[in-house]
């Protein structure tokens, strides 16, 4: 059943399609959450409270995006809401990994470098290659222009290869930092 | 017009599920003769892949979070009685939702269950 259909069972009340609906982005939504928050409970309450959103709203939901992106969006709004009552969290970063030890191996590694990207080029960046949403979506999920997720794109790409020590960039790097 | 090989590496992280067919089109056009943005395109499905499996790795959230979900919109299960067959059935439940439990009557039908009746109850 695709997620449309599971957002309509809901939009009725059928706790079944909801507990799948979670099964399925419960895991997505933590994890992108966790880019944001960087901490472990804070980021098992933005899946509750988008969760909770999700079992009200689903009825208002009018297909005019991916469900993916409206429930990206709304993860999003909770987590902003949640740093700006405690904005001190986004100046610690120790959600994706445990701080000091040296990185022992690759998922350590990019993680690690993850956490040291700016935080809107890393949101972009788990949103592209993790969640695999569109160029589109994400200008519409961050209300951006399209091109600004682009060129967040080329930097995030450029400091994550800086970071790792991977080859220097293509074609298409630019050498400048200015945001479109 | 064909693009230059800045605009088609801008594309590229999102080739081929986040692309229009015509941008998907323009950019496999463009790999097949430009081996540039092909060893382009290569070190960005490796960097996907990389990232992929990083973030593979995290645990999910806790079981709890779901029981707090419960709670806060249909209520933790108590109880459920249910008459009838797979095809047509009708479910009598008692859910506990923190400050209130309250009473369903649900319509079973083909495996679907269709609300007919809640009575919310306060017991806080």
């Amino acid at each position: 059943m695709d997620d449309a259909e599971l957002l309509f069972r809901i939009s009725r009340g059928d706790e079944g399609s909801f507990k799948k609906f979670y099964e399925r982005f419960a895991p997505r939504v933590f994890r992108y959450a966790l880019t944001l928050v960087r901490d472990r409970y804070l980021a098992e309450e933005v899946v509750q409270e988008t969760m909770v959103t999700v079992w009200k709203s689903a009825k208002n939901f009018r297909g005019h995006s991916q469900v993916s992106t409206w429930v990206f969006g709304i993860a999003r709004n909770h987590a902003r809401s949640l740093l700006r009552r405690a904005p001190e969290i986004a100046e610690e970063p120790e959600g994706l990994e445990e701080r000091g030890a040296e990185p022992v191996d690759q998922g350590e590694r990019v993680r690690k470098a993850l956490e040291k990207l700016p935080a809107l080029e890393r949101e972009v960046v788990v949103l592209a290659f993790y969640q695999g949403v569109s160029y589109r979506e994400i200008a519409e999920i961050l209300g951006i222009p399209e091109g600004t997720v682009k060129s967040r794109m080329f930097r995030a790409r450029k400091h994550l290869r800086e970071l790792l020590g991977l080859e220097s960039p293509g074609p298409g790097e630019r050498g400048d930092d200015a945001e479109v | 017009m064909m693009r230059k090989c800045e605009e088609i590496a801008e594309l590229l992280p999102w080739y081929p599920w986040g692309l229009s067919p015509a941008e998907a089109a323009e950019v496999v056009l463009h790999l097949f003769r430009c081996p540039q943005c092909r060893e382009e395109f290569s070190q960005i499905q490796a960097l996907r892949k990389a990232v992929s499996e990083a973030l593979d790795d995290l645990p999910g959230p806790s079981p709890g979070v779901w029981e707090e979900v419960l709670l806060r919109t249909n209520g933790l299960p108590l109880g459920r009685l249910e008459m009838g067959s797979e095809f047509l059935g009708l479910s009598l439940g008692l859910s506990w939702r923190g400050k209130s439990a309250p009473l369903f009557v649900e319509l079973s039908l083909f495996g679907e269950r269709v609300p007919i009746f809640e009575f919310t109850g306060g017991v806080g």
